[in-house]
């Protein structure tokens, strides 16, 4: 099954994410500069947000695996041998840094436990031309990694077997109206200059920002993310429930001490099918919004356009669809007002409550 | 010959075959090589299995709306340097065409071929995108009232498909750019996929030309304007 979500969140003046000239990143779109977050920066943020709430476990990334798995084995196995173990199932040892491996191991406690158990069980054999087993190999690729790697995927250049496939996909947030780039001209001042008779500013600068209302879409495949946690159904359950509160309640922290713009959705819809290709609402912003409730007019676009789409594709008729919003009527809803669960947590428990059917 | 119509929108597209490391390309229209992945995707049809049987239909691509390139910066921290030593922060340059919209079309004699490959876009076993994972697609890649020309071959095909615009105050180019695979043709892009997963590709020959947008310009109907109440 798919889940997309569809979010509409406005922010107050912020930069939510920067480019090399250390301004808020944009693109085009209908003609007209839009503001933009990158989908990988929001990503980053669901992934802080799942290790600030504990809702799923994650993972670590880190290169002092050989330490890890020390601590893990007391007095079971030497240090040498475990990093035999490393070198050989993982990763080659930093040249300057022998007891680092070479690279970023992105790693999940079941599969820390998984390696540990493998070294009690090949310690004779753990000397410095090891190779592992076909068995060892097999129980390193079936430990299951934890839910941030099944949602978002891995890359282990050494042991592509390893390789985790995303089972989601986020998309880069844009705004629903054109955005010009705005610069806040501050300036430091000397707290002593006054007593000293001087006078102006110790320092002068510039900072972009913007305030934009997002798009934001991502899609969730759940038959990839059940393949990546091995077939453990209430796994998905737990992984699917913590992306969508995280992918509508994350806020991305850049820039936050001197903007504090902590604003959440206020529009969220999801979709959940088993038949039809799952899109992206994006052209209901084409021609960019240009009237004063910005909020309320993209929400008005959204319905409208999902309506043309389900007239146009039939691409909504066997889907279960949930939304919550903040709006103060249901206007601008639409025919989508049939679906409104009346708040966010009640939006998620649809979803959940399908995917189990 | 038969034709296959893909829809190719969405707000950023990205279709690259000449990276080399942390610099990401895109050419300026879809490359043969990321459209027969999208099929793959949609087919269910994993990066290691043999792609000999789509690597033979044509390939062509008509420029709905060119768009423009852009570039994503991108930055992963705490990367580990080749030769060792402290970590580094990684910076990217990905570019991308913003957007963009094309009319994508696979020439073959096996009817039955394109119309499974329809099948698979309307129900596709994996998410698609539109070359990167962040760019997902915008509309169906497929055409409300059928995606099969049925004995059209490809250039035929798309000159005559209408033109249809994406919102009511859309107009369309005065000429679109077409993109098609020609043994004769005057250049050669390697888009041609031999093996993706060793990420394998050939030269294919393609030949530019241009078509007046034929008149009038057709519609989805998705350019439909509220009634506001």
């Amino acid at each position: 099954m798919k889940i997309e979500c569809h979010v509409l969140q406005n922010f107050a003046p912020s930069c939510l994410n920067r480019d090399d000239t250390n301004t808020p990143k944009d693109c085009e779109f209908g003609g007209s500069r839009r503001a933009r977050v990158s989908s990988q920066s929001w990503k980053r943020a669901v992934r802080d947000f799942f290790r600030a709430q504990n809702s799923v476990p994650v993972g670590t990334r880190t290169k002092h695996l050989k330490e890890q798995l020390t601590a893990r084995l007391a007095e079971e196995a030497t240090p040498e041998e475990i990093g035999f173990f490393v070198e050989a199932a993982y990763s080659k040892m930093d040249a300057k840094r022998p007891n680092e491996t070479a690279v970023l191991i992105f790693i999940s406690e079941a599969e820390l436990d998984a390696a540990a158990a493998c070294i009690r069980q090949e310690q004779s054999k753990l000397k410095k031309d090891y190779k592992p087993s076909p068995a060892v190999i097999e129980a390193l690729k079936t430990a299951r990694p934890s839910a941030d790697i099944a949602l978002f995927g891995r890359m282990l250049a050494e042991q592509p077997g390893r390789n985790t496939e995303a089972a989601c996909q986020v998309a880069h947030a844009f705004s629903t109206h054109a955005v010009d780039l705005e610069m806040d001209f501050y300036t430091a001042v000397d707290d002593l200059t006054k007593d000293r008779d001087e006078t102006g500013a110790g320092m002068l600068g510039t900072q972009g920002f913007n305030s934009a209302c997002f798009y934001r879409y991502a899609l969730l495949d759940t038959d990839q993310l059940q393949k990546n946690l091995g077939g453990d159904a209430l796994a998905v359950h737990t992984a699917v429930e913590a992306f969508l509160n995280a992918f509508c309640l994350s806020i991305p922290t850049a820039k936050q001490n001197s903007h504090a713009a902590q604003n959440l959705p206020s529009f969220g819809l999801f979709v959940v099918r088993d038949t039809g290709v799952p899109v992206s609402l994006a052209n209901a912003f084409a021609q960019p919004i240009r009237r004063d409730d910005i909020i309320t007019e993209s929400v008005g676009r959204l319905t409208h356009y999902y309506e043309r789409l389900n007239t146009v594709y039939s691409l909504y008729a066997e889907a279960t669809v949930a939304l919550f919003h903040d709006r103060e009527t249901e206007k601008p809803l639409g025919e989508l007002a049939a679906f409104d669960a009346g708040s966010m947590a009640k939006a998620v428990e649809a979803v959940l409550a399908r995917i189990q059917a | 010959m038969h034709t296959l119509l893909i829809p190719l929108a969405g707000p950023m597209q990205a279709w690259g075959s000449r990276s080399r490391f942390d610099d990401r390309d895109t050419h300026l229209e879809p490359t043969k090589s990321g459209v027969l992945g999208l099929v793959c995707a949609a087919l269910g049809r994993d990066r290691t299995e043999r792609v000999a049987d789509l690597e033979m239909l044509l390939f062509g691509v008509r420029v709905e709306k060119s768009g423009r390139v852009q570039t994503d910066y991108q930055t992963a921290q705490n990367v580990a340097r080749a030769g060792g030593g402290s970590l580094a922060t990684v910076t990217s340059g990905r570019h991308y065409l913003a957007d963009a919209r094309f009319l994508a079309g696979l020439a073959g004699s096996d009817l039955i071929q394109l119309q499974q490959i329809e099948a698979a876009l309307k129900q596709p076993h994996w998410c698609l995108s539109l070359g990167r994972k962040g760019f997902p697609l915008a509309l169906p890649p497929y055409l409300p009232g059928g995606s099969v020309r049925e004995n059209l071959a490809l250039e035929p095909a798309l000159r005559q498909e209408p033109w249809f615009p994406m919102h009511p105050r859309e107009r369309p180019p005065e000429t679109l750019r077409l993109v098609l695979e020609d043994p004769a043709g005057e250049a050669a892009f390697a888009d041609q996929p031999l093996d993706y997963s060793e990420r394998r590709f050939g030269l294919r020959q393609v030949r530019f030309c241009a078509e007046e947008v034929p008149t009038p310009t057709g519609t989805l109907g998705l350019e439909e304007p509220r009634r506001r109440s």
